[in-house]
């Protein structure tokens, strides 16, 4: 009888301890570990500057224009005249108006990454100078466009 | 009577006017966006090997993108307007679609096979038709062994400023390992020590 007692006892524990290691085992853990975020450039730019009335020897008014770094990296904004025009190859563009301005193709500018899920705004100045243009200009040219593409690359 | 026909006439026109006006200022705070992911792609595979990668590309309106790549020598150079040579030159074949319409979002597919060693680095230019933007993707085709550590080394940094720890599977395994020892060896003791009690107990009754 004691022998069945104790055989039975230590089954009983045996089992129990098992039920215990099982039940630890079972035991789901979940996360979601996430990786780095994947790069984005992406930018935000506006479609038409309109600058105003020049005449030779003249410059226009200074036109702010801004730009939004929609992504998530550093990005370098170069403009670019898309076809060379010998009157809009005089525009010029300066980040602040304390900065000096350099002509079409010699200026960049960085903007720096947003903050997680923000956008980051900056602007810069363009005006049209045709202080220093030679050529003459015999009529009037209302309304005289030029296609300015601005080229965004990730800040290297 | 005919001042207060003239009175609402002009009220109308007022009205018009500044309508006109919104819609222009509307029209002249017109913004474009365009986005692509990821900014850099890089070319690891074998001479004669062809590789290829997906760049997502999205915007918020819709139009032709025309699509081309340039290339340089110098590896320096960041000013794309500078990079002079053509895929074949260095003897890379490119394969993508050189004029899409882009509509929302779209998985833009570009391989690579190149049949030269060489130092050089390319540039995938966006061009949105009629759009006043055009976006680089950076190409590194020539990046080997270095480029890949400095992939990983810069993916911890980025990891580590945003953050976010980086869990290693052999990390979380040992840990696992770990406790299901504790949890075994901890049963097996108690396991012990109850049969000691339960022995002791026997022990002490009196035989009937």
């Amino acid at each position: 009888m004691k022998t069945l007692i104790a055989s039975l006892c230590i089954c009983f524990l045996l089992v129990a301890s098992l039920v215990i290691v099982n039940a630890n085992d079972i035991l789901t853990v979940e996360a979601d570990i996430l990786g780095p975020a994947p790069a984005v450039l992406s930018v935000e730019v506006p479609d038409f500057v309109y600058l105003g009335n020049v005449s030779k020897g003249e410059e226009t008014d200074k036109v702010k224009i801004y730009m939004n770094n929609t992504g998530n990296v550093p990005i370098l904004v170069t403009p670019e005249l898309v076809n060379s025009d010998e009157i809009f190859d005089n525009l010029y563009f300066a980040r602040r108006t304390t900065d000096s301005y350099e002509q079409i193709g010699e200026w960049s500018m960085n903007l720096t990454a947003p903050t997680t899920g923000g956008i980051e705004s900056d602007y810069f100045y363009m005006k049209l100078d045709l202080r220093n243009y030679n050529k003459n200009i015999t009529q009037d040219y209302i309304g005289k466009q030029a296609d300015v593409k601005f080229r965004v690359a990730q800040l290297q | 009577m005919l001042n207060l026909e003239l009175r609402s006439y002009n009220k109308v026109l007022v009205c018009l006017c500044c309508f006109l006006i919104f819609i222009f200022l509307i029209g002249l705070c017109d913004a474009y966006k365009i986005s692509v992911s990821p900014p850099s792609i890089y070319f690891e595979g074998n001479l004669f090997e062809k590789e290829c990668k997906i760049i997502m590309v999205w915007t918020d309106k819709p139009g032709y993108t025309e699509v081309n790549d340039v290339w340089t020598n110098n590896l320096d150079n960041k000013v794309v307007g500078e990079y002079e040579l053509v895929s074949s030159e260095l003897g890379i074949k490119l394969e993508y679609e050189r004029l899409f319409y882009l509509d929302g979002e779209k998985e833009f597919k570009i391989c690579l096979v190149s049949s030269k060693e060489g130092e050089y680095k390319g540039a995938l230019i966006f061009k949105p038709r009629n759009r006043g933007v055009e976006l680089v993707v950076w190409l590194n085709p020539e990046s080997g062994e270095f480029v890949k550590n400095e992939l990983i080394k810069g993916s911890e940094e980025k990891a580590r400023r945003q953050g976010i720890s980086l869990i290693s599977g052999e990390v979380v395994k040992e840990n696992f390992t770990f406790s299901k020892i504790w949890v075994l060896g901890s049963s097996i003791l108690l396991l012990v020590v109850l049969l000691f009690l339960i022995v002791f107990l026997l022990r002490k009754r009196p035989i009937l």
